[in-house]
């Protein structure tokens, strides 16, 4: 007993030869109070913790201006549907998803339903006052009252101060350009899948991504392009239009607009409406002239002829119970220079007969007229072909008649004819950086015939049927083309289709422009013509002529026209059409 | 006899116990703390991004191009979109501004060849002719007009 145990004051000695048995047990009971001690300083401690110091931190706000609202915000954020952006070309948005609030009501909580009824129907004149108090003394504990407010709204909902009514938040699909993409970009429903257009066909990778999805549209471009389509069908009555502007080398779509269209944000009406159809890719139709393009290109192609050679335009061809004849007779032989020019259907087909079925065919399908193209929208038609294909066919299909193809068909055809020959492929997703030049190296002409076609094109604008489309300084080629309607089998004389592709600078090709006009008719400027040349030529001149300042194109008044060479080829010529 | 002793090296062990758990009772709660914080901020990111999507949105809304279009007609009646005509390859073709100008002088050509003569000495006689105030108070009010177009016609 020389030294003081630390606990000798709490302890009492026990003397003897059992002492040491009893400090044995002592110590076990001083170590066991120890721990339990321990256990309830930690149960002690964690219960300061829980109640006192959590919650305090409860009560302070996470960080400046975060409050509970927010996290309710942020809760719902992860079950609603996220859709990812779509941008034009410069990043301008088509599509977005906001986050906007729904509004339900509790009604078991609702003080004072005749006062909330009234304000409501204050801050929604779509509700009745009945209705809404109805609803709010029904005693159901969710009430849907408005989906996807506008934070005005949101905010005089919360003025009420009524603690019955509650708001949800989601995502609602927005379309900030409004009517001016509705086709290609398309619309979505309430619950986020796309119905059409890029919508549709994009429904899973925008629904599954953040990043936004690029297009190749320019919305610059797309609004001058409706702009001058929707002049044309005003101008001439029309009933409908459509407009497309390509870029040749990289087959990027810039522009592609189809009249009448709606408002993705209120689609009301059902999709068989003639606005809900899409005339660019979705309708085909029968070109008329457009088509010599292809014919001479594949005539061309053949390298049998020359511009020198003349055909016989005096004759209307009589094959079976058809005459094929010229809507501005010229009689006499004509150059394949003149035929382009005068758009005369009777040389063209005696051309087509030189060129033969078999290599007509082969031109068209390898021009991508005779397949239904791949397009990143689903609304795409396939062309209506001649089957079989006899001769007659043959003769009709090459000033476009008897077969009807997309207009995407044809600006496709057109660009791959005026940009070398190569073939592209028209696109409406922005491609990289790297493949600007998407040359795929698959040549359906040759560069010379790619040339003589645009000396030809450039013929018909400098002195041709399309003389409107001219805009001095940029050597705009180009074709018309009025076809007559095709109603319930019998063309109809007074019911056109006026259909004009143009492409420049003729030197060396980067855009294709491509306007038509459905059922125009005769206005007084139009000297009682309603033909392409005077509804869809000048609509293509107009929107060159306001796209050049827009993409930086500045016009070479110094360069040669290239359809210089052909006027030898040309004598007298009266028509115009 | 032996004692029950408590030795040193328990009593330091027991000591380091606890404030090693103490310790580790703070660090917890700091941890707690900033995640609670680190939460939040998260938070007022994406409250923030929401915001500038909401802006973004509504920019490219009032930006639609056909609504510049009329607002430029109504209020810029003076400019017109670039014609073809008024793009010039060389800067230099851009003539020097004939601010004062005396009556002999003979007109600078601008042109780069449709326009007549007669036209180019009005472009360099006085541009316009009201008083700076009368300009500056039909500006103002343009300006007044312009907002609240934009303000009525917010959605």
């Amino acid at each position: 007993m020389s030294r003081k145990s630390p606990f000798s004051r709490l302890s009492f000695r026990i003397m003897g030869e059992k002492s040491d048995h009893l400090n044995l047990a002592r110590g076990r009971l001083v170590l066991i109070t120890a721990f339990f001690m321990l256990c309830y300083f930690v149960v002690g401690a964690r219960l300061i913790d829980a109640t006192i110091i959590q919650g305090y931190l409860s009560q302070q706000p996470d960080a400046i201006g975060v409050d509970d609202q927010k996290k309710q915000k942020k809760s719902d954020a992860q079950k609603s549907g996220f859709r990812a952006d779509i941008l034009d070309r410069n990043g301008v948005l088509l599509a977005t998803s906001l986050k906007t609030a729904s509004l339900f009501a509790d009604s078991q909580k609702i003080l004072s339903p005749v006062e909330t009824a009234k304000g409501l129907v204050q801050i929604f004149p779509g509700l009745t006052y009945g209705d809404t108090l109805k609803k709010l003394q029904s005693g159901k504990r969710f009430i849907w009252i408005k989906r996807n407010m506008t934070p005005t709204e949101q905010e005089a909902v919360l003025n009420l101060g009524e603690p019955g009514l509650v708001f949800d938040y989601d995502y609602h699909r927005l379309y900030p350009q409004g009517n001016l993409l509705s086709h290609m970009v398309g619309y979505s429903d309430v619950d986020g899948n796309g119905l059409a257009g890029i919508e549709r066909s994009f429904n899973t990778l925008l629904n599954g991504s953040k990043d936004p999805l690029r297009l190749s549209i320019d919305v610059r471009l797309q609004h001058i392009l409706r702009r001058e389509v929707n002049r044309a069908i005003s101008d001439f009555t029309a009933v409908a239009g459509a407009g497309v502007i390509m870029d040749v080398n990289t087959g990027e779509i810039l522009a592609a607009t189809s009249l009448p269209d709606f408002d993705p944000n209120r689609v009301t009406s059902n999709p068989t409406a003639p606005e809900m159809f899409n005339r660019v890719t979705l309708g085909v139709y029968e070109p008329g002239s457009v088509f010599k393009i292809f014919t001479t290109a594949a005539l061309l192609d053949l390298k049998r002829t020359s511009f020198a050679k003349t055909y016989d335009a005096i004759n209307p061809i009589r094959e079976g119970r058809f005459t094929i004849k010229d809507y501005h007779p010229e009689k006499r032989p004509l150059t394949i220079p003149e035929i382009f020019m005068v758009s005369s259907n009777i040389g063209t087909a005696h051309m087509a007969q030189e060129v033969g079925t078999g290599n007509l065919k082969k031109a068209f399908h390898d021009f991508g007229l005779m397949t239904k193209p791949d397009f990143e929208i689903e609304e795409v038609g396939s062309p209506i072909i001649p089957n079989p294909w006899s001769e007659i066919n043959t003769l009709t299909a090459s000033y476009g008649h008897g077969i009807a193809v997309t207009p995407l068909q044809l600006v496709g055809a057109v660009g791959m004819i005026v940009n070398g020959g190569v073939r592209v492929q028209p696109s409406l997703v922005m491609r990289d950086k790297e493949g600007k030049k998407s040359d795929s190296g698959i040549r359906v002409i040759s560069k010379e015939t790619s040339l003589k076609m645009r000396q030809l094109m450039r013929l018909v604008v400098s002195n041709g049927t399309a003389r409107k489309a001219n805009v001095a300084g940029y050597n705009i080629g180009g074709k018309t083309g009025t076809a007559q309607k095709n109603v319930h089998g019998r063309y109809v004389a007074d019911k056109r289709m006026a259909a004009f592709v143009g492409a420049f600078p003729m030197n060396d090709p980067r855009y294709v422009v491509f306007v038509m006009v459905d059922e125009p008719n005769p206005n007084k400027t139009s000297y009682g013509y309603a033909t392409a040349g005077w509804v869809a030529a000048p609509a293509v001149g107009r929107v060159i002529s306001d796209m050049v300042s827009i993409l930086g194109i500045h016009p070479r008044r110094d360069e040669v026209d290239i359809s210089e060479p052909l006027k030898q080829f040309i004598h007298s010529v009266k028509g115009e059409h | 006899m032996r004692r029950f002793k408590l030795k040193l090296s328990t009593l330091g062990v027991f000591f380091l116990a606890t404030i090693l758990g103490g310790l580790l009772f703070w660090v917890s709660q700091q941890v707690q703390m900033l995640e609670r914080e680190q939460r939040g901020i998260a938070e007022q990111i994406s409250s923030e991004e929401e915001g500038m999507r909401v802006l973004n949105a509504e920019w490219d809304y009032l930006n639609r191009p056909d609504r510049i279009e009329s607002l430029a007609a109504k209020y810029l009646n003076q400019m017109q979109p670039v014609a073809p005509d008024n793009l010039l390859r060389d800067a230099n073709a851009i003539p020097e501004p004939q601010m004062m100008q005396s009556e002999d002088d003979v007109p600078v050509m601008v042109s780069t060849g449709d326009h007549s003569v007669q036209k180019e000495t009005k472009v360099n006689g006085v541009p316009d002719a009201r008083p700076i105030d009368d300009k500056e108070d039909s500006k103002s009010s343009d300006f007044d007009g312009v907002l609240k177009s934009a303000a009525g016609d917010d959605e």
